[in-house]
């Protein structure tokens, strides 16, 4: 995965904020395995979600990670990487068509 | 609010389903839903732009037309041919009118009705239309005890037909699979539905939601809050009845299910099978 690429969220997703708490719902059930109809990000998954939503890179994410942990870069980027291939195999985001 | 069911052909005693007489009243609401079927042909000056589809799953597709959302029932296979029914309903669902085909036109002569849409299930209907009016359909046991309202909510196996049997001593069971929530001035209102489980007791009755409860079978019967207002959201979203779901219809039904668990007492409840979780229930 190209950290230029950049991914957007799907139109098929919604995505809130509920009492501190980043939470995705597909809008449709069946465009996810989603036995709850629901996703919820950890504190890094919410940064990544945020970014997404901006249009960033991949390499811009992984860098507004790094601001907020102490972690090497190899590692953040590949627990990118592993997050957007997850959100793009449940159709949660898709890639960016300038 | 209440349901007012208008058709071309004449309603007998044997329409309709038995269930419904409990909930069946001569005097609409201010807040009146009017299904109206029609037994015809779509009207010529409907037209559907493909551009226009808000939803599209079969057996449904949904198309926004102006002021107007038009439902049709399709095949399943391309090109997704419209048969059996199309509804018209503006954009509150405060109409519906349902135009239907002669399939449909039998069933209806044959009677015996299980819904008043003649949809394989009213919670489409309902499901969707109650969104736009502050409210929603849980998968859930409803019981009125001194006219006060608790709700267990559970998937089903959760066991509340069971806890439906420990209750209905000294309870009204409204139902024990779907029940309503709605928001009204200052209180969460609870009612039944038809659409009952494995007890057969059901009430229209309507009472003012005291607390819900999240069902857990145990071998103990204890009582207690649940850890935060998010878990309870989590388990509130995972019983939500879902129906033909839309953009707007999620923006709506996340509000209430977040304003729901953050202003109704929400608890877990572990039970057994001894029936002493009544006195539980009665205590709180």
């Amino acid at each position: 995965m190209s950290l230029d690429k950049i991914y957007t969220p799907s139109e098929k997703i919604i995505s809130r904020d509920i009492m501190g708490t980043l939470v995705i719902v597909p809008i449709e059930s069946g465009i996810a395995d989603l036995n709850d109809a629901m996703y919820s990000f950890n504190e890094t998954g919410t940064i990544a979600w945020n970014c997404i939503e901006q249009k960033k890179t991949v390499g811009q994410i992984c860098s507004a990670i790094a601001l907020e942990y102490e972690s090497d870069m190899e590692k953040i980027e590949n627990g990118v990487k592993n997050l957007i291939t997850t959100l793009l195999e449940k159709g949660i985001i898709v890639e960016w068509k300038n | 609010m209440t349901i007012e069911v208008k058709t071309d052909l004449p309603i007998t005693d044997q329409t309709f389903d038995s269930k419904f007489l409990s909930f069946e009243t001569n005097t609409p609401l201010e807040e009146n839903i009017v299904i109206h079927h029609r037994f015809s042909e779509t009207p010529q000056d409907i037209t559907i732009d493909p551009e226009n589809r808000i939803y599209f799953r079969p057996p449904w597709a949904i198309y926004s037309a102006g002021k107007q959302w038009i439902y049709q029932w399709i095949n399943a296979e391309p090109p997704f041919h419209n048969y059996f029914r199309t509804v018209i309903t503006d954009r509150e669902h405060s109409f519906l009118d349902i135009y239907n085909d002669k399939e449909i036109e039998k069933k209806f002569l044959k009677g015996g009705l299980t819904s008043l849409t003649l949809f394989p299930t009213d919670q489409i209907l309902l499901g969707r239309l109650l969104a736009y009016r502050n409210g929603c359909i849980l998968h859930s046991l409803g019981i009125s005890l001194d006219n006060r309202g608790y709700l267990f909510v559970g998937h089903s196996s959760a066991g509340k037909s069971t806890m439906a049997g420990i209750m209905k001593k000294d309870a009204i069971i409204l139902c024990d699979d779907r029940n309503i929530i709605r928001k009204k001035d200052n209180d969460h209102i609870l009612s039944g539905t038809w659409s009952h489980g494995d007890v057969t007791d059901v009430s229209g009755k309507s009472v003012p939601l005291k607390a819900i409860l999240f069902l857990e079978k145990s071998d103990i019967n204890q009582i207690d809050p649940v850890p935060s207002e998010q878990d309870a959201f989590n388990r509130l979203l995972a019983c939500l009845i879902r129906p033909l779901e839309t953009r707007d219809w999620w923006d709506k039904s996340l509000d209430f299910l977040t304003h729901l668990s953050q202003q109704v007492p929400c608890w877990n409840l572990k039970f057994n099978k001894t029936g002493q979780v009544s006195d539980l229930i009665k205590g709180m």
